[in-house]
């Protein structure tokens, strides 16, 4: 009988406990959360927690190709082409084409 | 032997070729792309650093300018006389109100789109015509410009011919030289064997076809054309070549505007004079004058040359 009392002792104790830690968790959930969304009077209250964060898959870099980070890209090899004289042009025109500007 | 070099500054492809005895390129043709790139930083309206962009941001001032912003200025004004005041640098307002607020890059990127805003419908209708170049105050001794408040400078394609002139000029001293900047031609000199250069000019209607192939020993060649860049403003077709009469997109009959000149400057204020003008005004333009000829591609398809035009149609020898 004795025995039987002090496991009953012992299983309120134990609900006991839990039952605080369990409210002391939820407390600091909760309590956390309202300080983000409540502020003083005049106060401006920034959001510590927005939606999830749009994530970029990283750049799939093909063989032989760079990740610039930053700075200005790089401008193609400008190179200068020699031909013997005689036209000149290309797929029968000119040695160049006059036309409205385009790029 | 032909050295080529290819490069892009401006928002237009540029071409420059020497013709040498050496085999090794010539070490001046190298500087060139360094060079527009100078001449853009000073001349762009589409760099709000630039030093154009920095002298419209004081417009009501007297600022002093640099050597390369008043030889182009000078070029303008030179255009403005050539053209009775059809090429003029102070047609930028209108030009963004018609839709052109960016460069040919990025223009490019959408060439036919649609600029449309509420009160589009009333303006297109308004005329606005351009203020006058005298309107401009100077000081040649110590070359300050002083522009009326609210008016703003776009050299346009006046820059781009002056810039490839000054190319050829440096480059000349290599052996002869060819610049073509945007589809605007300038040749210092026959080729070392004394043949003309041979410069096509392109078909409007068939992209990447040539609609004829002019010989050229030296002067210039620029082509003025509607046919490329245009987009639509309330419903009303718009394009770059702006009248400074009306404020407006030229109305016109002419496509393209092909002219050859003593020197590139004046071949480019030609040809657009001539695209506003339309082709009756433009012929006569083109016939009243021994120094230049011309080609022009209507919008029906029909193809005008001048009298003379022959004489650059085929090889001497």
């Amino acid at each position: 009988m004795h025995n039987k009392s002090k496991n009953w002792t012992d299983i309120q104790f134990i609900i006991s406990s839990i039952s605080v830690a369990i409210t002391l968790g939820l407390w600091a959930v909760f309590a956390s959360q309202q300080k983000t969304g409540v502020g003083v009077a005049g106060e401006v209250v920034v959001p510590t927690q927005g939606p999830d964060p749009i994530v970029a898959p990283p750049p799939q870099l093909l063989p032989g190709q760079k990740l610039l980070l930053g700075g200005t890209a790089p401008q193609p090899p400008q190179q200068i082409v020699v031909t013997k004289r005689g036209g000149g042009g290309k797929k029968g025109g000119g040695a160049a084409t006059t036309g409205s500007s385009r790029p | 032997m032909m050295h080529r070099l290819d490069f892009h500054a401006m928002g237009s492809k540029m071409l420059a070729i020497v013709d040498c005895q050496h085999e090794s390129p010539p070490a001046v043709l190298r500087e060139a792309p360094l060079w527009f790139e100078e001449w853009e930083q000073a001349l762009s309206r589409f760099r709000s650093d630039s030093e154009l962009s920095q002298l419209n941001l004081r417009a009501g001032e007297s600022v002093a300018v640099s050597q390369v912003l008043w030889d182009v200025f000078q070029a303008s004004r030179e255009a403005e006389e050539w053209t009775g005041g059809l090429v003029n640098p102070l047609i930028l307002d209108a030009l963004v109100y018609a839709g052109y607020d960016r460069s040919f890059d990025d223009l490019s990127k959408n060439p036919f789109r649609s600029v449309d805003d509420p009160m589009s419908s009333f303006f297109a209708m308004s005329d606005t015509s351009v203020p006058s170049v005298h309107e401009i105050l100077v000081d040649e001794a110590t070359h300050r410009i002083h522009l009326p408040r609210a008016t703003r400078l776009d050299f346009g394609g006046v820059a781009k011919g002056w810039s490839a002139h000054q190319a050829v000029e440096r480059l000349k001293e290599a052996g002869p030289t060819l610049v073509a900047a945007g589809g605007d031609i300038a040749v210092s000199g026959p080729q070392l064997d004394s043949e003309p250069w041979p410069i096509s000019v392109a078909d409007p209607f068939r992209g990447g076809e040539y609609l004829e192939m002019l010989y050229l020993e030296q002067g210039g060649v620029a082509t003025s054309g509607k046919d490329y860049h245009h987009w639509t403003r309330a419903g009303i077709p718009q394009h770059h070549i702006i009248d400074p009469r009306t404020g407006l997109p030229a109305e016109t009959d002419i496509l393209t505007a092909t002219v050859i000149a003593p020197s590139l400057p004046q071949a480019e204020a030609l040809a657009k004079a001539i695209l506003i003008s339309g082709s009756r005004a433009g012929l006569d333009w083109l016939d009243g004058d021994d120094r230049w000829e011309g080609l022009l591609v209507l919008e029906n398809g029909e193809r005008l040359d001048s009298r003379n035009l022959g004489k650059y149609l085929q090889l001497a020898h």
